[in-house]
């Protein structure tokens, strides 16, 4: 055979090789039902979105006084006054940042009349709704702080008071103790910070003692104008979706997953369980779903606060994602922090999410929730919604309206809310009206608008509505942002 | 006889002109803030009136200034004004605000006022627009404490110092 010949037969030899081993291939999919999403190179592998813990560890409240109980409260949706990379914008972590360049920094406890009269003058408070390690705050948020600093275990709020411009505040609400950090020579200027806020305009805020003449330094605004709107829901998956769910179930099991027995109750529930219940995965019929694990004894080592929530945050990227499971993006924050959950080493981490700026309030439970203890995942919460986005950015361009008077809602719903109160046996007994009136302005904590997802079972679209939120003695109670009506209550 | 009727006719009005004088307030409408007399330390002022029963209100601020000149009256001074040599300059006038609930609150914010003399007028209207009741307090205002002044931070004077303080203080009292 001439040497063409040759080369042509083993060209042909070569196709028919690549031609069987594509068929065995093509056979082995669809016949072995493999998805060919599983097959990619590492490199061609979607990054996993995951939020950093800078992202979700914001103050709940950032309160300005800008002198003589001038205040405001900045709003979610102007956050960037408390951390921000872009140049040329000021922000509560870059004078942080300053403060920590400094030499000789002093540390000293003070005392809550100290605090409160330094608060009194033109001030800045960032107060978060848990306690955090406060090396771990720095941390994070690469403040470097001389060794000194390690006399403050935990940080609850970070304060600035014109009082003592070269100065730093510390609430340690864990401990109750207040520290005052004195740099040698001042290089932050929150003054400037604060001066820029005023000159914005701002919602102005009052105590309740002096709208109502009743002792409650709580902050309520004086007017609000907003456009908020009620907007459509769904959730993250319904009991008919089986492939959806599935694949989400998928997650956590893995190769595994062929052995995980798959049981549904007579309520709609469906349970995945491995083996003995080492990972039990429940998808509840209103669209919740509840992951635990077992925890492994000695398998990892304590995580510190960072760390752990680094675990967390990943775990929930990597297990539905931080966006509804069809896609739909609501920012997360941590919204509170259980050290030590049921009396396990470790973390218990609350997520709550955002809609346009506004936090999300769900009648029925958390939005995510994540124990991480011992380096493991061993409990994981959800509750995601799922909604339009076009419909949600469509709300922004309404035209604004006046919400209804918070004083007036007080006046108008204290009744209602007494009442309230006596049926879960926080309060006893008061006829007189005034004393009913007195008891609740005296109680209230917070005060704010948000959006509630009030969605009870049922497997109809809802909608979310603007709502105030009045907290008090443990308990969110809702009302039309509009018109003040009750809509219902939840406990916190 | 004349001199008898003139007399009964003094007494007569004396008394009418004081019945009038304490039937001016409408006990259903309370000012809460600013409390009566009292000294504000801002250039924004917040009036907070509560209203107990269904009523229409109409709320007046005035700057009380020096006739003539029309200047401020000196806050820092008080006892120096000459107070029947002063003029109301309105400083707000709103459109009535009426409430058919047993309990509310009309809340309103008075920006970038200076330091002064203030009074706020409150009347209840009847549903012809007529006053049956009016109720007249007062407040000073002056600027916001500076930050400097405060002494939170200071740190405390020395043992001998602070003995001799006590002994001035028990000497000539406070």
């Amino acid at each position: 055979m001439s040497k063409p010949n040759q080369v042509i037969e083993q060209m042909k030899n070569a196709i028919l090789v690549v031609l069987f081993l594509s068929t065995v291939l093509l056979l082995y999919f669809f016949w072995g039902n493999v998805s060919f999403d599983k097959i990619s190179l590492p490199e061609d592998r979607i990054a996993l979105e995951i939020p950093s813990a800078q992202e979700v560890i914001k103050p709940y409240d950032i309160i300005v006084n800008f002198g003589a109980e001038n205040y405001t409260i900045i709003p979610l949706s102007n956050r960037d006054i408390w951390n921000s990379n872009k140049s040329g914008i000021n922000s509560i972590i870059k004078e942080f940042h300053k403060f920590g360049q400094t030499e000789n920094i002093k540390f000293e406890e003070i005392t809550t009349q100290q605090y409160e009269e330094a608060m009194k003058f033109q001030s800045l408070q960032a107060k978060f709704a848990y306690h955090m390690p406060f090396s771990e705050f720095c941390r994070i948020y690469d403040i470097n702080l001389p060794q000194s600093a390690n006399m403050i275990a935990y940080l609850s709020t970070v304060g600035y008071s014109s009082v003592s411009p070269d100065s730093l505040f510390i609430y340690n609400g864990r401990d109750h103790k207040y520290y005052r950090l004195v740099a040698d020579s001042g290089n932050m200027d929150f003054s400037s910070l604060i001066a820029s806020l005023e000159s914005e305009g701002y919602n102005t805020y009052y105590p309740i003692s002096s709208y109502l003449g009743i002792e409650n330094s709580t902050l309520v605004p004086l007017d609000v104008q907003t456009n908020l709107q009620s907007f459509s829901i769904q959730r993250d998956a319904y009991s008919y979706q089986k492939e959806k769910i599935n694949a989400f179930a998928e997650t956590f099991f893995g190769e595994s997953f062929d052995f995980v027995r798959k049981i549904t109750e007579e309520n709609g529930t469906i349970i995945y369980m491995y083996g003995y219940g080492q990972k039990v995965l429940i998808v509840k019929p209103d669209g919740t779903f509840e992951y635990k694990e077992e925890q492994l004894n000695g398998a990892g080592s304590q995580q510190s606060f960072a760390e752990a929530l680094d675990t967390a945050l990943e775990f929930v990227a990597s297990h539905g994602t931080w966006e509804s499971l069809d896609g739909a993006e609501l920012p997360a924050y941590l919204k509170d922090l259980t050290i030590d959950p049921d009396k396990k080493k470790g973390y218990r981490f609350t997520f709550g999410m955002e809609a346009n700026g506004i936090r999300l309030f769900n009648k029925n439970g958390e939005s995510l929730i994540v124990d991480v203890t011992q380096g493991q995942v061993t409990y994981y919460y959800r509750n995601m919604l799922d909604y339009d986005p076009q419909e949600l950015e469509s709300i922004t361009a309404a035209s604004n309206d006046s919400a209804f008077s918070a004083v007036n809602l007080i006046a108008q719903n204290y009744e209602y809310i007494y009442q309230v109160l006596k049926e879960k046996g926080l309060e006893t007994d008061l006829s007189d009206k005034n004393k009913q009136f007195e008891k609740v302005s005296s109680l209230i904590s917070n005060m704010e608008i948000g959006y509630l997802n009030s969605d009870a079972n049922t497997e109809e679209e809802s909608k979310v509505k603007p709502v105030w939120v009045v907290a008090l003695s443990g308990i969110n109670l809702y009302f039309d942002l509009y018109s003040a009506e009750p809509i219902g209550y939840s406990e916190e | 006889m004349r001199k008898y009727i003139a007399t009964i006719m003094m007494i007569v009005i004396l008394l009418f002109s004081t019945i009038t004088a304490s039937a001016a307030a409408d006990s259903a409408v309370i000012l809460i803030n600013p409390a009566l007399g009292s000294t504000v330390y801002s250039n924004n002022l917040l009036i907070s009136v509560k209203i107990t029963q269904p009523r229409t209100i109409k709320v007046r601020v005035y700057e009380e200034k020096i006739s003539g000149s029309r200047s401020s009256v000196n806050v820092n001074s008080l006892s120096s004004v000459n107070y029947s040599n002063l003029e109301s300059v309105p400083v707000l006038t709103v459109p009535s605000f009426k409430t058919t609930n047993n309990l509310s609150f009309y809340t309103k914010q008075i920006n970038d006022v200076s330091p002064g003399l203030y009074r706020i007028r409150i009347d209840t209207l009847d549903s012809s627009g007529d006053i049956t009741h009016t109720t007249n307090s007062y407040v000073i205002v002056k600027s916001k404490s500076a930050a400097a002044d405060a002494k939170i931070f200071e740190t405390p004077q020395s043992g001998t110092i602070q003995f001799l303080q006590n002994v001035i203080k028990t000497l000539f009292g406070n």
